[in-house]
């Protein structure tokens, strides 16, 4: 019998294993500390947990320090959530509600904040998250450590420069049905691997409401295009003959977010166009012999 | 044969930090009875994804003599002690070579220079970007202390992914494999990662083919966003795992290995023997001739 999940499967004793050690490997890289100090932004949220787990198994609770940013309108199951994984680890913690500092934001424009687009007003309290955890980590002596999963990477469900930046994106390489199984594995508490996934930007809202596919679709469809570099219409016609039983618009899917190339027809998904989300350094055009990211393309780590 | 294989972290373009880390290898194999040959991973002196660095961590012929002495300072590598290590090298024609050297504690001139011949070019790997392809595959006669003459030929991570380079070893009748590699760590679906299954399969398999020893070296540690496995390991000459280092963690494995057990392999499994080379080579060139060439 065919195992519908197979593809997505992790042994999740060796994911946490791998990334324990990127992050003692990572600190030691930067700061020459392999027990250095980590700041990770706690929504409460599946991916932030886990990585709140990951850090404090690192690197002792006592070098990890969790900051819960509510805006006024976030959930308050979420500032409840969160603090269950910080009692559940015995890591440092600060609350700081980042509502004044947006609305301040918005003064200093001499706009009204009832002006802005929630998704314009979403991205300032994303990039504000940033900046209080870049805070942190400048006044601890500690580094930013990322939240973000492979899955909202490849749909662009991100904020450039907001929830993207960090010293170390520990979990970037794991679709959401991945990070929920080594969640579930270490011991994240279960009301927090139960709840619909939510950047809680704006009230009432789920990623998959916003996406319009299950995280199941979305993570089936992408292990294939991205992991296996099967093309759309393999895809589709697999998808059909092992799972067109679940009532899942395969079809849908596969064209919203793999598009269409074919010698006839040129249609990115929306993996292609996300493309510019991931690609962070800016788009430099070429005069001298070396430019940056083209020619000179260091390691990071040198002589590390 | 004494035969150590030293699985060590390596750091990106420091070779003054890597010649330390190489001599405590050697120091250490030296507290536990010392070894006649000591197999170090891929680019072990340089680290291995140097990208547009690497010209800044390459070494020409007098300035990995220099290196070599300074390994060897007060008597770290025993006279009589075979090292294989890797580095990146500068060639008098100006090209890069990732290449991996057999040199005897007592003497600066290298018994052998392997230089990679396949340099994986696709998905994350670009050596091809920035080193040349070897055009040859080499082997040396070590002679021991006992009076035994080992035949040793060298492999560098991909080569081994390439059954002609194993043929060319069994053509040339070798006793002992060496392969050193940085090996990323991929595939965490199962029990073991998948770059583990996948290799040892393909060790186990060749080992038993040319009843042959096969010494894996691979580095641990990692360099940016990917990270190497370790798992060194030596292969009898009937397939058999003999000995397993640990992975992700740097480890040493000392293991003493002999030649009969490679006549016991041969005469049970002809292979070698049996094999038909004329017939080879005149399929080979048939089927490439027909196939590959314009």
């Amino acid at each position: 019998m065919f195992d519908r999940r197979s593809l997505l499967n992790i042994n999740p004793e060796l994911v946490h294993r791998i990334l324990v050690e990127a992050i003692r490997h990572t600190g030691e890289a930067i700061t020459g500390k392999a027990r250095g100090r980590w700041v990770l932004n706690l929504s409460g949220g599946l991916d932030s947990s886990l990585v709140a787990f990951l850090a404090a198994d690192a690197v002792g609770p006592e070098n990890v320090r969790a900051l819960l940013l509510p805006y006024k309108t976030s959930a308050p199951s979420s500032l409840h959530d969160a603090m269950q994984v910080v009692e559940a680890l015995g890591i440092d913690y600060r609350v700081m509600e980042i509502t004044a500092a947006v609305e301040g934001l918005y003064q200093a424009k001499g706009m009204e904040i009832a002006e802005a687009s929630g998704r314009a007003r979403g991205n300032v309290m994303a990039r504000m998250r940033m900046i209080f955890g870049y805070e942190e980590c400048e006044r601890w002596g500690a580094l930013m450590i990322g939240t973000s999963n492979k899955t909202e990477a490849l749909l662009g469900y991100t904020t450039i420069w907001g929830d993207n930046a960090s010293a170390l994106n520990l979990i970037c390489d794991l679709y959401k049905t991945q990070v929920r199984q080594l969640a579930r594995s270490i011991g994240v508490p279960p009301v927090i691997l139960e709840k619909a996934p939510s950047a809680d930007l704006e009230p009432n809202q789920t990623d998959e409401s916003d996406i319009g596919f299950s995280y199941y679709a979305v993570d089936t469809v992408l292990v294939r295009f991205i992991d296996h570099m099967m093309l759309p219409q393999q895809i589709k016609t697999q998808l059909h003959e092992q799972q067109g039983d679940l009532g899942i618009d395969w079809e849908g899917c596969v064209d919203k977010l793999c598009g269409i190339t074919t010698r006839t027809e040129m249609r990115p998904g929306l993996v292609d166009i996300m493309e510019y989300k991931r690609r962070l350094t800016p788009i430099v055009p070429k005069i001298s012999r070396a430019t940056i990211e083209l020619d000179y393309r260091p390691p990071k780590q040198w002589g590390r | 044969m004494r035969l150590a294989l030293a699985q060590i972290d390596c750091r990106l373009g420091n070779i003054p930090a890597n010649i330390a880390t190489h001599r405590a290898a050697c120091a250490a194999i030296q507290a536990q009875g010392g070894a006649d040959l000591v197999l170090f991973p891929e680019l072990s002196l340089t680290g291995y994804r140097l990208r547009s660095d690497i010209y800044r961590a390459m070494l020409n012929a007098a300035d990995f003599a220099q290196v070599w002495a300074m390994l060897c300072a007060e008597g770290a590598v025993p006279p009589a002690m075979s090292v294989a290590l890797g580095y990146v090298e500068l060639t008098d024609r100006s090209a890069l070579h990732n290449t991996t050297a057999l040199l005897r504690g007592d003497n600066a001139q290298p018994l052998l220079v392997h230089r990679k011949v396949y340099l994986p070019t696709y998905g994350m790997f670009e050596e091809e970007r920035y080193m040349r392809p070897g055009c040859r595959f080499r082997i040396a006669d070590l002679p021991m202390a006992d009076g035994d003459t080992w035949r040793v030929g060298i492999l560098c991570c991909e080569d081994a992914w390439h059954s002609s380079a194993w043929l060319i070893m069994q053509a040339y009748g070798v006793d002992l494999v060496l392969i050193g590699s940085a090996s990323p760590g991929r595939g965490v679906e199962a029990e073991r990662l998948g770059s583990q299954t996948s290799w040892y399969g393909i060790l186990s398999t060749h080992a038993e083919l040319l009843g042959c020893w096969v010494a894996f070296c691979n580095r641990v540690g990692f360099e940016d966003d990917i990270h190497f496995w370790g798992g060194s390991a030596v292969f009898a000459p009937t397939g058999e795992l003999l000995a397993e280092a640990r992975t992700m963690e740097a480890d040493l494995l000392c293991c003493t290995i002999d030649k009969s057990a490679i006549t016991t392999a041969r005469l049970m499994t002809p292979l070698a023997a049996d094999e038909q080379w004329p017939l080879t080579l005149t399929e080979l060139k048939r089927a490439v001739s027909e196939r590959w060439e314009e």
